[in-house]
């Protein structure tokens, strides 16, 4: 807990300790950089495709729970009624956005158990919210098709990285509140 | 903001980034006043450029001119818009992220600073992705090392910079914000921008800290 105290300011200087910030700032640039590294590795690509087949596998299974029809096969999500498909490609999984959260996490000043938790929880949002994302995709892409490369691209892309953004807000303030309350007891 | 630069913004920036770039490739050696980008009916960018030095002997035997009788000074590269479009969709996420700050003289100068500097790293971002272009139909770099870099350094361009741009340079260039999103929120309602400090503040920390070190008053980190 000493460490963390002496690398997180107290509201106070904010505006002047900025040390901690560049630590933070050279830390997530580094290890985006190892992150998005990885994910040109052929193994790890292979893994990150079988990743894209399953989330497209729990994209299927939901859209027939709720008496749609579709068809998958591997990143390919198809609809049976008008033929329209989709592909989930490595841009799409929201690898991307987990290799930013994780690298903001861990370079984060914060105890491992902290920062394990909040790694976990993230990827479970960020995930969570892709797989919506995929799924409202799907469905504008059928009715608005004009409309389907804008969202794609550019409009859902933005929301998750706010989304991440507002994420990562949350976390390092429940860790700050954590560490002062720490202090003040 | 996105509605916004979809629908008015995006072509000016579009026509901006153009001229500019055109500019730019006029500055390269044996850049003449043939040196322009256009853009064609489709929306697609066309770009006329003089052949890099290293490219000269692959262009001569691709186009079978080994007699030295066919000079090949130009080539004339065809992109389409959708990446160019995406280099400049930092702007507006910046600006959504900047404009969520108190309106004030930090946030006008972070706002002017970091759309200068998305204009700049635009340009940037177009010229790897020139390069990578050309890479792909002539090799402009032979090395294992020095593919795989450029490869890499086009991976990074067109899937993560636009979006994360924004984001560490909103941090970056706005204190408030980034006090905001890294130090703990003061209990009242959020009043950063430009507050002098409270009496003893300063004091407090000192003492907790145990430095004596002086801290000038509403310094920007």
């Amino acid at each position: 807990m000493d460490r963390m105290n002496s690398n997180l300011p107290s509201p106070a200087a904010a505006h002047t300790d900025a040390a901690p910030l560049r630590r933070f700032l050279v830390l997530f640039l580094l290890l985006c950089l190892a992150g998005f590294g990885l994910l040109q590795w052929p193994l790890v690509d292979r893994v990150v495709t079988q990743f894209s087949a399953l989330l497209v596998t729990v994209s299927a299974g939901l859209i027939r729970l709720f008496g749609g029809q579709v068809a998958n096969d591997q990143t390919i999500l198809r609809s049976l009624v008008n033929g329209f498909s989709v592909r989930m490609m490595n841009g799409c999984n929201g690898i991307h956005v987990t290799v930013l959260w994780a690298a903001a996490v861990l370079a984060f000043p914060a105890p491992w158990r902290r920062k394990a938790s909040g790694l976990a929880a993230g990827m479970v949002v960020i995930h969570a919210l892709n797989l919506v994302r995929f799924l409202v995709l799907f469905y504008v892409g059928q009715a608005q098709s004009a409309w389907f490369d804008f969202l794609h691209v550019y409009a859902a892309e933005s929301l998750m990285m706010f989304v991440t953004l507002a994420l990562f807000w949350f976390w390092a303030q429940t860790v700050l509140r954590s560490a002062s309350g720490l202090n003040a007891g | 903001m996105l509605a916004l630069w979809w629908l008015l913004l995006l072509n000016p920036l579009l026509d901006m980034l153009r001229v500019s770039a055109e500019l730019a490739l006029r500055a390269l050696p044996r850049a003449g006043a043939l040196t322009r980008i256009t853009e064609e009916a489709g929306g697609d960018w066309a770009i006329r450029m003089p052949l890099p030095n290293p490219l000269e002997a692959a262009a001569r035997q691709m186009f079978g001119s080994s007699q030295g009788q066919v000079k090949t000074r130009f080539l004339t590269l065809r992109l389409p818009r959708g990446l160019f479009i995406r280099f400049t969709m930092a702007m507006p996420l910046f600006w959504a992220i900047v404009l969520a700050a108190p309106l004030g003289w930090r946030t006008v100068r972070a706002m002017l600073e970091g759309t200068a500097l998305l204009g700049v790293l635009a340009l940037v971002s177009s010229a790897l992705y020139v390069a990578h272009t050309l890479q792909q139909q002539m090799p402009l770099v032979t090395s294992r090392a020095g593919v795989f870099l450029l490869d890499f350094s086009h991976y990074l361009n067109t899937d993560a910079l636009p979006y994360v741009a924004a984001i560490v340079l909103a941090l970056w260039l706005h204190a408030d914000l980034r006090s905001q999103v890294f130090f703990r929120r003061p209990a009242g309602p959020a009043q950063l921008e430009d507050r002098p400090p409270r009496r003893g503040e300063g004091n407090e920390r000192r003492g907790r800290k145990g430095k004596g070190k002086k801290r000038g008053r509403g310094a920007a980190s």
